[in-house]
């Protein structure tokens, strides 16, 4: 307004400061226009660029499922046809046509046998069913296999292994209970096989939304962006199990080492809203 | 000078035309003004038809200058609340409700005491025109900071609003400057041959954008019914059941 009215006088040359300010200011809505379009489309590719990633993980989990889930049924189908197969077929071969023929001694011997070697070949068919999935998962819950899994550990006198669950009052699901010890069971592997570690720790806690579980190790561990980077190389199938099993769970793992640099930790983040 | 005379007559005639462009496009279209924004556009480009054939008819028919100036100040106020009510629907501003009721009842305030204080009928206040282009140049410049931040999942070149407001920051920035010197200059033929020049160069530009923005909305809106029709199979024709 005040400019209005200094501007009543009309001094001379008032004519250019117009063109120049009409020029100047459709020059300005120009540039506003082009940086709204421009800043538009880079954030859109960056998006695309995003999700194009997204997708490549997506595929690489899948196929790392696929691959996992191949792996399992061969080696099912090795225990059955290696193991169990030629005991039954042993047993047959004791329960042949002559059995009838022969001496009630040596008969008795004979059934004897058979029934040792079906009693094997059921051993044989439970252990591949426990390792399928562990009963004692099953009947007692997360907290007792893992403790199951952690004496069998300390047990072999290598490493020194300690589970402590600080609130599980309430179970999860049992579908979400078994992706969990898998998870924790790969977890454990790769440290005994590759960390040299001296102890191996798993602590669990829960609040009203999410449960969480802790491993502390003291060997040689990854940190997150390793953990990322390893995800999507082509080799290796354990790693990307346990990222499609935690994004089955809907949960996050982090991967870290301690600020001392004395141990490193592993920290699993589960919902408990089930989406079984 | 004189030369130039037959040729901003022209002009003038073409803008007129142009500002009739949005109007005669929207009306081909006008089962598919569907939102409520593209509806008050709808009104928006109506009203500007209907009062610039009212101000035709008062300058060129009656020749009351007194009359059609009366127009442009009735058409400016529907221009304002319009458009308000436009930036209302398109922006998410917490206190949009607010700033545009209150902006559009100080403008209305303002305009009615810039008639009443105007020395006589005859005369032109451009005042209202400056303040008007101030107010949307902001509220426009804002709509695509919010367009910035928010909308990311539908191309901005793809919508309707994208298209207005850059006809509308053009129209308004382009003749900013101009009104806020018509007050003094108008009496002056060279300066009121430049205004003519630049006011009809830059209205032409921002009917076009208005038409190409009803025409970005009725591509739009076919798009989108065509990825909401359902897929036609024909599952009569298979019935493991019939006989």
């Amino acid at each position: 307004m005040i400019f209005l009215q200094a501007t009543t006088g009309a001094p001379p040359g008032s004519n250019y400061i117009m063109l120049l300010g009409t020029l100047g200011m459709v020059s300005l809505t120009l540039g506003i226009v082009f940086f709204v379009i421009f800043h538009q489309r880079k954030v859109n590719r960056f998006n695309l660029d995003l999700k194009k990633l997204e997708e490549e993980k997506q595929q690489v989990l899948l196929n790392a499922s696929i691959k996992f889930q191949e792996e399992e049924r061969n080696r099912i189908a090795a225990d059955l046809h290696d193991d169990v197969g030629p005991l039954l077929a042993t047993a047959r071969l004791y329960l042949n046509e002559n059995l009838i023929n022969q001496e009630p001694a040596a008969q008795l011997q004979s059934i004897l046998s058979a029934k040792q070697i079906i009693d094997d070949a059921i051993q044989l068919i439970r252990n591949i069913s426990h390792s399928m999935m562990p009963p004692t998962l099953k009947n007692f819950g997360l907290e007792s296999a893992m403790s199951d899994l952690f004496q069998k550990i300390n047990g072999s006198g290598n490493i020194n292994a300690s589970v402590r669950f600080h609130d599980y009052r309430t179970r999860l699901k049992l579908e979400q209970e078994l992706l969990i010890f898998r998870i924790i069971q790969e977890l454990v592997n790769n440290i005994i096989k590759h960390s040299n570690a001296g102890f191996i720790h798993l602590t669990q806690n829960a609040n009203t939304t999410h449960s969480y579980f802790r491993l502390h190790h003291d060997g040689h561990g990854i940190i997150q962006t390793e953990f990322d980077r390893l995800n999507h190389v082509s080799t290796g199938l354990g790693l990307k199990n346990i990222a499609s099993r935690i994004k089955v769970l809907n949960g996050r793992i982090l991967f870290e080492i301690d600020p001392s640099h004395t141990y490193y930790k592993v920290t699993l983040e589960i919902p408990k809203e089930s989406i079984f | 000078m004189k030369k130039l005379i037959p040729i901003l007559q022209n002009l003038i005639y073409t803008t007129y035309l142009a500002e009739l462009l949005p109007f005669s496009t929207s009306l081909f279209f006008l089962k598919k003004i569907q939102s409520r924004g593209a509806k008050v556009f709808f009104f928006y480009v109506s009203a500007l038809a209907f009062f610039l054939c009212l101000s035709v008819y008062f300058k060129f028919i009656q020749h009351d200058r007194a009359q059609q100036l009366l127009v442009n100040r009735i058409f400016l106020l529907v221009e304002f609340a319009l458009l308000a009510k436009y930036y209302y629907y398109q922006l998410q501003y917490k206190h949009k409700k607010t700033i545009f009721l209150s902006a559009t009842l100080g403008f209305l305030f303002y305009s009615i005491f810039d008639y009443l204080t105007v020395k006589s009928p005859q005369d032109f206040s451009f005042i209202p025109l400056v303040i008007e282009c101030l107010f949307f140049a902001m509220v426009i410049v804002y709509f695509f900071y919010e367009k910035i931040q928010f909308n990311l999942s539908i191309p901005i070149l793809h919508t309707s609003e994208f298209w207005v407001s850059v006809a509308f920051l053009l129209y308004f920035s382009g003749n900013f400057f101009l009104f806020l010197f018509s007050k003094s200059m108008f009496s002056n033929p060279a300066f009121k041959a430049q205004y003519t020049i630049i006011y009809s160069s830059i209205t032409i530009i921002k009917d076009v954008l208005v038409s190409v923005a009803i025409l970005v909305n009725v591509y739009v809106n076919n798009n989108q019914n065509r990825l909401n029709n359902p897929i036609d199979i024909d599952l009569g024709t298979f019935n493991p059941l019939q006989k």
